[in-house]
């Protein structure tokens, strides 16, 4: 059989929506219709829209907040797909083909305290049992997140599934397959995670625009992952010698520029950062 | 700091970030064409601040824990791509499309649908490193880049291993020339002129060089090629005469996004780019595709950026030709042309026209630019005592307004 759908469903299994709690977690508070409403959604767009055209004008914004409330029948229709978007669910997948066997990477994911040296913002994994164990993770603002995860399959040299445990703010599940090459060279490597947000897909896209998009997240940590896999070392210009920024450079670096982030420095037996003279 | 605006400035040393980084000290380093393109503000991505210069070769000061080839002291030339040696594609010795060295490969990613290797020097879509107009560099993946160098050839002639022999060489490669072929080589600057020296070695028994300055045409003409001015005679009539009808074998555009259109066309392109409704002015590349004969190859050295306006792709399609281009998969020729330069064949250093110091790049990049002076080719010794040589302006010419003072025009 063909299959033409690229997107690979999670194990039903270790799906969220079977999760206990997703039904309560995924319901709306009245506060959160009435933030979806046409107009505030119109003025997020035009801002967003004119953040990333970078203009500045408060004349412009106004311009442009107008011509999407006046063009009602749209702001109606976006109100729509926004209701869908902010029911929390967030489901995102990331393929790379790296160019090692696949037990070699399946090893190397298994051994999951290793994931802060490819994994953004993860800034500890501790392995608290045969199944399980405790992330933290960095937020902006020096905030920390921390949640218990447990291995829900694992399928030596084929597959690993995980997901949350216990009450967090961000339910969680995944899945990683590796599968050899066509052309007999490498592996091609697939992660699916699922996030229960607070904000769903919206807060998702508007956290884009400063940081990563949880898509941007499972993407670039896979990538990670290949390029420490391949090369022993991620990539970096994070500390490199420039001459003056100008204050209009910050501006559009943030919104238009780098977002290269490098996971965290491992604190014991560096992986991707051995020996590194900071 | 913007578009036409640079500053030498004093910054931190390089440090090493990755375990398979080295710090060259910088002994050369020059101004490729490809540079005025960021000067011209048509790549994008570049920020106020950014180290330009991918044509550098040194003495290695310092090496990471990882990196085996290498030790302090040993001199190297650097390509200008970054490659990682490891993934599928350098395996494939396709270096200048490496998966792993683009920091900001997922920008890259939005705007060209996919990321590949790492420049020096050569905007943020390209990875943002610090480039080599400097006094020391950071080069990752030191074991996979630099080329040792264990003769005494002096710097001036392994120089150009860096981008433009090996670029023009690749330009020849990829134009698919047999034994007795004609081969139009639009631009007779560095690239183009090596371009045609190259395709000399694959076998042409005709290069034609088109450009418009005479010293460059000079240039091409101690490579052994045939010159053709376009701005005294029309292109394409001119190359159907030479080639008997037919049109040549192979044509090859080493100008890039930035070519000088003649007529009505180029007031187009120019207006376009001016706009932003376009990037690139792609004269040369059509020329390069009504030109070539029927089942003939195109090949692309010249640089582009973005979208390209009135594409001749019925030609193309129709005379059922072939076209390669690309970065340079610089690794898989230095090996072989330091050969080339050991054994005598060429020296690339004729090129140069143009000896400075780092205080001078600002003035040389305008000059440069402006093909003012009869300046071909700039090579920076970024030691030089006071940081000028007093090479850039000939004697006599009032500093600050070189506008039309060529010497061969007076």
């Amino acid at each position: 059989m063909i299959q033409t759908d690229v997107k690979t469903p999670l194990d039903p299994r270790t799906r969220l929506s079977a999760a206990p709690g997703f039904e309560r977690a995924t319901a709306q508070s009245p506060t959160q219709k009435a933030v979806q409403s046409p107009l505030v959604y119109a003025a997020l767009v035009s801002a967003v829209y004119l953040f990333r055209k970078q203009i500045f004008s408060p004349g412009g914004l106004l311009f442009a907040a107008g011509v999407y409330v006046a063009r009602s029948a749209k702001t109606q229709k976006l109100a729509g797909t926004l209701q869908q978007a902010s029911r929390g669910l967030v489901q995102e997948q990331a393929t790379f083909t790296i160019a090692k066997p696949a037990d070699e990477l399946y090893a190397k994911w298994l051994d999951i305290a290793t994931a802060p040296s490819y994994q953004e913002s993860i800034h500890s994994v501790t392995v608290t049992g045969e199944d399980t164990s405790h992330w933290v993770m960095d937020l902006p603002g020096g905030q920390t997140l921390e949640w218990d995860a447990e291995w829900t399959a694992k399928e030596p040299g084929k597959r690993l599934a995980w997901r949350s445990i216990g009450d967090t703010p961000v339910p969680s599940a995944g899945q990683v397959s590796f599968e050899p090459a066509v052309s007999g060279r490498g592996t091609v490597v697939r992660v699916n995670q699922e996030f229960l947000l607070p904000g769903g897909k919206l807060a998702a896209a508007l956290g884009g625009l400063v940081s990563r998009t949880p898509g941007g997240f499972v993407k670039e940590n896979l990538r990670h992952f290949k390029q420490l896999a391949e090369t022993g070392e991620i990539p970096t210009t994070r500390g490199q010698s420039h001459g003056t920024r100008s204050a209009g450079a910050r501006v559009q670096q943030a919104f238009t520029g780098d977002r290269e982030q490098q996971p965290t420095v491992p604190q014991t037996g560096g992986i991707a950062h051995e020996g590194v003279a900071q | 700091m913007g578009k036409e605006k640079l500053e030498v400035q004093d910054v931190a040393d390089p440090k090493i970030l990755n375990p398979g980084d080295a710090i060259i000290k910088i002994t050369r380093t020059a101004i490729c064409g490809s540079d005025l393109h960021l000067y011209d503000g048509y790549i994008p991505t570049m920020q106020p601040g950014d180290i330009l210069g991918h044509e550098f070769m040194g003495i290695v000061e310092e090496v990471g824990p990882a990196v085996k080839k290498l030790k302090r002291g040993d001199r190297v030339v650097v390509p200008f791509t970054i490659a990682c040696g490891s993934c599928a594609f350098c395996s494939d010795q396709l270096y200048s499309a490496c998966d792993n060295t683009n920091p900001n490969a997922a920008l890259a990613e939005k705007m060209y649908g996919y990321s590949g290797a790492s420049l020096y020097g050569y905007s943020h879509i390209y990875g943002g490193y610090a480039g080599g107009q400097a006094q020391y560099a950071r080069v990752p993946f030191a074991d996979v880049g630099p080329l040792k160098i264990e003769n005494d050839i002096p710097d001036e002639k392994l120089l150009f291993l860096t981008d433009i022999f090996p670029t023009g060489y690749m330009g020849a490669e990829n134009a698919n020339i047999k034994e007795g072929d004609t081969v139009a080589v639009w631009g007779a600057g560095p690239v183009g002129i090596f371009a045609a020296a190259s395709a000399f070695m694959f076998g042409a028994k005709r290069v034609i060089s088109i450009d418009r300055f005479p010293e460059r045409l000079a240039l091409a003409a101690k490579v052994g090629a045939e010159t053709l001015d376009y701005s005294k005679f029309d292109t394409l009539s001119t190359l159907r005469e030479l080639t008997g009808g037919n049109g040549p074998d192979a044509t090859i555009d080493a100008v890039g996004l930035e070519a000088h259109g003649s007529g009505l066309g180029g007031v187009y392109d120019k207006t376009q780019q001016v706009l932003k409704l376009s990037f690139d002015r792609p004269t040369a590349l059509r020329e390069a595709i009504m030109a070539v004969r029927k089942g003939g190859t195109v090949s692309v050295p010249g640089v582009y950026g973005g979208l390209l306006d009135k594409f001749p792709f019925g030609a193309a399609f129709g005379k059922g030709i072939t076209m390669k281009m690309g970065q340079t998969h610089m690794q898989r020729y230095l090996q072989p042309l330091l050969k080339r330069i050991e054994d005598g064949q060429l020296d690339p250093s004729f090129i140069i026209s143009h000896r400075i110091g780092m205080e001078e790049i600002p003035d040389a990049f305008r000059v440069f630019r402006d093909k003012e002076f009869g300046c071909t080719k700039v090579v920076i010794d970024p030691w030089a005592e006071g940081g000028r040589t007093g090479d850039l302006v000939p004697k006599g010419s009032p500093q600050g307004t070189t506008k039309n003072l060529s010497p061969l025009a007076s």
